[in-house]
């Protein structure tokens, strides 16, 4: 359901307004509006409020600190006890009373304590990815340079070319020499499957035109680490390995003694953090409130059952200076009123459909419970399988485990894992009525099949128009019964009545309740045709004796049911509720989908079982168990893409209008 | 003879409705995939929109569920 929200005004002295903003925010209820885009003769008086340059100065002066203290926090890792939500509650409550001055001098300090040891750890961490890129390289060219004598008047490049270009190094060796007068050498050897290495040795004074020819012919050149260049290949491998050798100790000494640091100041950054944020916040809203002469004006909404409280503390706290007023909204500023969303836990989880769609707008009705009721009906008819469902149901717990262990949890995956464990109940319980476990597995264990290979029924519901029986277990593939194909489709479109039904049955009520004559008559009629085809369609496979009678009763309620969309929503409306018959068979899905899930479980245990007895039982079961897994997956990919499409494009079509506004109100975020 | 038509009439309804899906998915999921690499917050109206053609094949095979339920000289 939706929150019912109030329109409220704060009038207060000038001289409290930065208080009472502070308030406001921890309150955390306000969601505020931007008073420059109101109209009316009410804002007629009111003038804007502007950063002033002293405001704009302390913008700048606390982004400068969150930027710094924020730096620090990225170096540290969180100590390794639990750092509780209160202990960082308590040193954000120290904070509040502090000055400007006194938040920079702790970030300096936090600063001195930690600048030297992060500085050290990046550098170490450069050298250390900077070495390891030229270790492998040299050890490729090493091989080669111990057959080449250093001279002191001679100087060497080192090349790698890919084994497919090696004929280049005929052509260098060629121009080499004509380089530099035959005062050259040149050692080439491959040194790995796909890579020849090469040291070209020349005498020092043709350096530079041996470089620039190098250059234009664009081959891979080994360079050696400025500080290693002037050494030989042999000498600079070493010496790189034996750097290479003492990092990893010096960096773990450096990320121990952060540690330690960490435990003493890792509070006192996560609240400085949070503090900071949360005061470049408020900062950020003063140009959407309002001001005349000596006293503020902020105006927003907020749910009506906090507005008590909220004007409880604004009296205690300023005694009577500022002021809190419940107005009236208009018709058009309740247009813009935020939605605020509360469903019971159970419905809860179903609000992820918001994270996909715009929630409801305000003054509407919030249709998450009908999305909590058909949801998982429509994923449980399609997955239907009871060892499945353990599956999943394993799954969920594991995946639940995973997020609570992760810092950062998407708030999507958290309600959608309480979706799929609610689903994965639906999915035992049809898996109970279809008697799936794994497909037919223990169908054959128990050997209830009969020659052909069908389902025994083992309870009898009833016998179909060609008398045979049908009951529990409800077989999905029925071939040998067409009537109970006919029958699991009529069941599929009696569920798209329901869910259908519903929406337009909300559709009506809305329509009703905002006084939308035409728009409940549209939703009438769309109602009038589908109950029309129920009537035509129950006489023709239903209650046959009523057929005569029920033709003509339901074509006359589809026909005025057209007429009435028709009257109601125009040509659009009327050619709608035609096609509302379209969308009753998109429900066929349901049938559909759980019919391959199923054969592909049959298949899987059918395959399982041709590897025979004896020692290939264990590859049959392995075989089966592959097919089982990627079924499991499709199935429950696929049934929660196909429910939230009938949601969303069957249902939610027929009466839902997205919200502009989230309420989003004004409160303690630390930045997040 | 007609019992093999029926079959062929079934296949045919399921077969080039599938096909149909199948093409009309490749262009969305194409488009939506591009539209996706610009507004990542876009994937919830993605998912929708790749599953709308789903109707065609669902409708053919509600279709070929019929024509197999014919019987020979029917």
């Amino acid at each position: 359901m939706l929150l019912t929200m109030s329109k409220v005004e704060i009038v207060g002295l000038k001289s409290l307004f930065f208080q009472v903003l502070e308030t406001l925010q921890d309150l955390g209820t306000l969601h505020l509006e931007d008073i420059t885009k109101k109209k009316g003769p009410r804002y007629a008086d009111l003038i804007p409020m502007e950063m002033d340059p002293a405001l704009e100065e302390e913008r700048n002066l606390l982004q400068n600190l969150a930027m710094r203290n924020n730096a620090i926090l990225s170096e540290l890792a969180p100590p390794d006890r639990r750092v509780t939500r209160a202990e960082i509650e308590e040193k954000y409550r120290s904070f509040q009373g502090k000055t400007l001055a006194e938040i920079s001098s702790m970030v300096e300090e936090e600063e001195k304590a930690t600048r030297e040891l992060i500085n050290y750890k990046h550098e170490l961490e450069v050298e250390l990815s900077r070495l390891s890129k030229y270790e492998p390289i040299i050890k490729k060219v090493y091989p080669l340079a111990s057959r080449v004598t250093a001279t002191e008047n001679y100087t060497s490049v080192a090349l790698l070319v890919e084994e497919r270009y090696k004929q280049v190094l005929d052509y260098i060796e060629k121009e080499l020499e004509r380089i530099t007068n035959n005062q050259c050498e040149v050692f080439s050897a491959r040194v790995d499957e796909n890579t020849h290495a090469a040291i070209l040795v020349f005498h020092k004074r043709y350096s530079e035109q041996v470089h620039n020819f190098l250059a234009t012919e664009n081959v891979n050149q080994v360079r050696l680490p400025s500080e290693l260049s002037d050494k030989p290949y042999d000498e600079a491998l070493k010496e790189i390995e034996t750097r290479l050798s003492e990092i990893p100790p010096k960096l773990k000494k450096v990320r121990e003694d952060l540690e330690k640091i960490s435990e003493d100041w890792y509070v006192t950054l996560v609240a400085l953090k949070e503090y900071l944020a949360d005061r470049i916040e408020s900062l950020n809203a003063i140009p959407k409130f309002g001001q005349s002469g000596h006293v503020f004006v902020i105006t927003g909404w907020m749910p009506s059952e906090k507005v008590e409280e909220a004007r409880r503390v604004l009296e205690q706290k300023f005694e009577g200076k500022v002021e809190l007023t419940e107005e009236v909204p208009t018709h058009e500023e309740l247009e813009e009123a935020p939605t605020a969303l509360k469903n019971p836990a159970v419905v809860r989880p179903f609000e992820f459909i918001y994270m996909l769609i715009n929630p409801p707008k305000y003054g509407h009705i919030d249709p998450t419970f009908l999305v909590a009721i058909f949801f998982p009906i429509l994923f449980g008819f399609m997955l239907g399988d009871m060892g499945y469902a353990l599956v999943l149901l394993g799954t969920v717990f594991l995946m639940k485990r995973m997020l609570k262990k992760r810092e950062s949890r998407s708030l999507f995956f958290e309600l959608f894992a309480n979706v799929l464990l609610i689903c994965s109940i639906s999915s035992f319980v049809f898996g109970l009525l279809y008697f799936e476990f794994f497909g037919d597995l223990l169908v054959r264990l128990l050997g209830w099949k009969d020659a052909a290979g069908h389902m025994v029924v083992k309870w009898v519901w009833g016998h179909t128009s060609s008398g045979k029986p049908w009951g529990w277990p409800l077989e999905r593939i029925a071939q040998a019964n067409p009537d109970l194909f006919k029958l699991l489709l009529i069941v599929v479109a009696l569920i798209g009545v329901l869910h259908m039904g519903s929406a337009l049955v909300i559709g009506l009520i809305d329509g009703i309740r905002h006084h939308d004559r035409k728009h409940a008559l549209e939703k009438l009629g769309y109602l009038l045709f589908v109950l029309g085809l129920v009537v035509i369609f129950g006489g023709v496979w239903g209650v046959k004796s009523l057929k005569s009678v029920a033709m003509p009763v339901g074509a006359v309620m589809a026909v005025v049911g057209i007429g009435l969309a028709g009257y109601g929503g125009g040509f659009g409306g009327g050619l709608e509720a035609a096609l509302t018959f379209g969308n009753l068979l998109s429900y066929a899905r349901l049938y559909g989908i759980g019919l391959a899930s199923v054969i592909l479980a049959e298949v899987a245990n059918e395959l399982g079982a041709e590897f025979g007895g004896g020692a290939m039982v264990f590859l049959g079961v392995v075989v089966a168990a592959l097919l089982h897994v990627l079924n499991i997956a499709l199935g429950v990919l696929s049934p929660s893409i196909q429910s939230l499409r009938l949601n969303l494009v069957e249902s939610f079509t027929k009466f839902y209008k997205e919200s502009d506004v989230v309420y989003k109100p004004f409160k303690r975020s630390g930045g997040e | 003879m007609e019992l093999g038509l029926i079959a062929i009439g079934a296949a045919l309804a399921i077969g080039l409705s599938a096909l149909a899906t199948g093409w009309s998915q490749s262009k969305i999921g194409a488009a939506m995939a591009g539209a996706l690499a610009e507004k990542p917050e876009l994937a919830g109206n993605a998912i929708i929109m790749i599953a709308i053609p789903e109707t065609m094949v669902v409708l053919g095979f509600v279709i070929g569920f019929l024509i197999t339920g014919l019987k020979p000289g029917e």
